[in-house]
């Protein structure tokens, strides 16, 4: 008789129902609104920017008009010389940097999370890192890793491992006592723990770091190819620059910027698809963002 | 059979030899089969006993012997061994939020090396047992408190300890679902016939699961009294309603209330 019972109850307890229709129309009009506002503040900003050079009659060597600006966008984008050389260098540079990040920043991250000895001895150093102006270190880069792309890496990697280096760390030491005494209570081993349940725990954490890191490398390359060699979006603005073509500079640092976006969006993306799960990704779906 | 020797133990938190000890010393044998229900007042240290039980937690004096091997004097390997044949339902579900109903059955039978579809029939079968089999695939969040528990009490029925240890387990759900899982716990212990050790503040559901009721007190945690439950199997819902029930029941709230203050009854 009692197994009836259970039964009955089970079936009770349903999963939540779906969200009332009213509701769900105004999730997609929020979902929507970017897709108006948006245009509507870039022709605030284009009248804007039209009003001020009007009234303050700047020379378009150092304010170019919008059209102008436009018109060398679209020039620029459709240069395929554009897209594998300079996009094509910064995009390699940048996931280098990052991968080396991921790796350093992961390792160090894991080994600081689970010995406080080790945290003590090498946190000094990670600091000192940190505390040292990067873009100093750009010119010693150059010496050491010569013009071509392996300065640049070595710049976003080391400006950017930093938060990955964190994030992993806290991640390490944020998995509840209570995971960890089911580990032991169930007779789990260190390796089943490290690969099973400190790993996908501490990926919610590491890829919140790479959210900052991707960020930084862009900008840890992109400085870098400033500062010397002659590929990466970073060379293609100095060179426009040096030739007076301000309506393209404008132009390349919009591509940067799209160039940054778009990374960033990856990573957003790989959280979701890695990390479903995560209280952060949930909350991002239910709001139909 | 002694299946668990609760060997004059002491346990202190506070190393000022003031203050009483947060266990007294506890002296307790539970038999093979038994199933054992732990009531006392919040903070009288029922969880500290389970988890020196489970070797969760190492006692001050005093030793815990699991069929007759001490867990506390054992090396780590020999506690790994012995702890084995211990299963631990703890107050919150302890869930993996990245595994589903399924993966998370499944997580002692990793542990001991089961091949894949033999792992994956055998925590199949163990949701059936929770009545579970629809929600396999459902994540942590998917599912309701109670689900989440009944999962964890799969999980730790899947390696088929001889001894389950269960830390207020129906703490965090409804009346309702709490007397359907009380039925089913009583079901899946008629089944299996484990050693359990199951802590609770319900005096009702003390009385319906034991065979043995261990009443605590505080100040220093201590046993203050040892009741059998002579009621036979199985029991229904209606049964509860019973004088005998309710006087049982009435005797152990009263042995509550006297120990209730613990300023009262310091030593
Ligand atoms: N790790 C710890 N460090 C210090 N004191 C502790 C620790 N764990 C428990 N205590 C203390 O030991 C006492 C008993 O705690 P315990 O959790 O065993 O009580 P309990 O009987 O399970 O209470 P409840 O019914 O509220 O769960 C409490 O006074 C608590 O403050
Ligand atoms: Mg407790």
């Amino acid at each position: 008789m009692s197994q009836n019972q259970v039964v009955a109850i089970s079936d009770a307890e349903s999963p939540v129902p779906a969200p009332a229709a009213g509701r769900r129309w105004r999730r997609a009009l929020d979902r929507w609104m970017v897709w108006w506002t948006t245009p509507l503040v870039l022709v605030a900003i284009y009248f804007g920017w039209k009003l001020y050079l009007a009234i303050t009659d700047l020379s378009p060597f150092v304010m170019p008009t919008p059209e102008a600006v436009l018109a060398a966008l679209k020039e620029q984008v459709t240069d395929p010389y554009i897209w594998e050389v300079h996009v094509w260098a910064t995009f390699t540079e940048t996931l280098s940097g990052l991968a080396i990040a991921i790796a350093v920043g992961v390792t160090l991250g894991f080994l600081i999370g689970k010995s406080r000895i080790l945290a003590r001895i090498l946190k000094p150093f990670v600091v000192a890192t940190q505390v040292t102006p990067k873009v100093a270190l750009a010119p010693l880069f150059v010496l050491w890793f010569g013009f071509g792309p392996g300065s640049k890496i070595a710049l976003a990697a080391i400006v950017s491992f930093f938060p990955i280096m964190t994030n992993t760390a806290f991640g390490v030491q944020s998995l509840p006592r209570s995971t960890k005494e089911m580990c032991t209570s169930v007779g789990a081993s260190g390796w089943y723990r490290f690969r099973k349940v400190d790993l996908p725990h501490t990926l919610a954490y590491i890829l919140a770091g790479m959210e900052v890191a991707i960020v930084l490398a862009t900008i840890g390359a992109i400085v870098g190819e400033y500062l010397g060699g002659d590929k990466g979006l970073g060379r293609y603005a100095l060179n426009l620059q040096n030739n007076l073509q301000i309506d393209m500079l404008f132009g390349s640092i919009v591509l940067m910027a799209a160039f940054g976006l778009v990374l960033y969006g990856s990573v957003v993306a790989l959280k979701r698809l890695l990390i479903p799960w995560h209280e952060s990704v949930r909350a991002l779906r239910e709001e139909g963002a | 059979m002694t299946a668990i020797h609760v060997d004059r133990i002491t346990k202190r938190f506070d190393p000022d030899p003031g203050k009483a000890p947060t266990l007294g010393t506890i002296d307790l044998a539970i038999e093979d089969g038994e199933f054992v229900a732990l009531l006392g007042p919040s903070g009288c240290g029922k969880t500290t006993l389970l988890r020196m039980i489970g070797g969760l937690e190492q006692p001050t004096s005093g030793q815990v012997l699991i069929n007759g091997e001490s867990v506390s004097a054992a090396s780590k390997a020999a506690r790994r061994r012995i702890l084995a044949s211990v299963g631990f339902v703890f107050q919150e579900h302890n869930l993996l939020p990245w595994r589903s109903a399924l993966a998370n059955v499944a997580v002692p039978l990793e542990v001991r090396g089961m091949a894949r579809a033999e792992r994956r029939r055998v925590a199949a079968e163990m949701l059936a047992l929770v009545g579970l089999s629809h929600a396999e695939g459902k994540l942590p969040h998917e599912l309701s408190g109670g689900m989440r528990q009944r999962v964890a009490i799969a999980r730790a029925l899947s390696y088929d300890p001889d001894i389950l240890l269960m830390d207020e387990p129906f703490g965090a759900v409804d009346a309702q679902t709490r007397d359907v899982l009380n039925l089913e716990l009583q079901r899946i212990w008629m089944r299996r016939r484990k050693t359990v050790v199951f802590v609770t503040h319900s005096v009702h559901e003390a009385v319906f699961l034991a065979d043995r009721v261990v009443v605590m007190g505080a100040s220093p945690g201590r046993v203050v009294e040892d009741l059998r439950i002579t009621t036979p199997r199985p029991r229904s819902l209606e049964a509860t309603m019973t004088p005998e029930f309710l006087a049982t029941a009435a005797t152990l709230r009263d042995f509550l209330s006297d120990h209730f203050t613990p300023q009262e009854s310091a030593t």
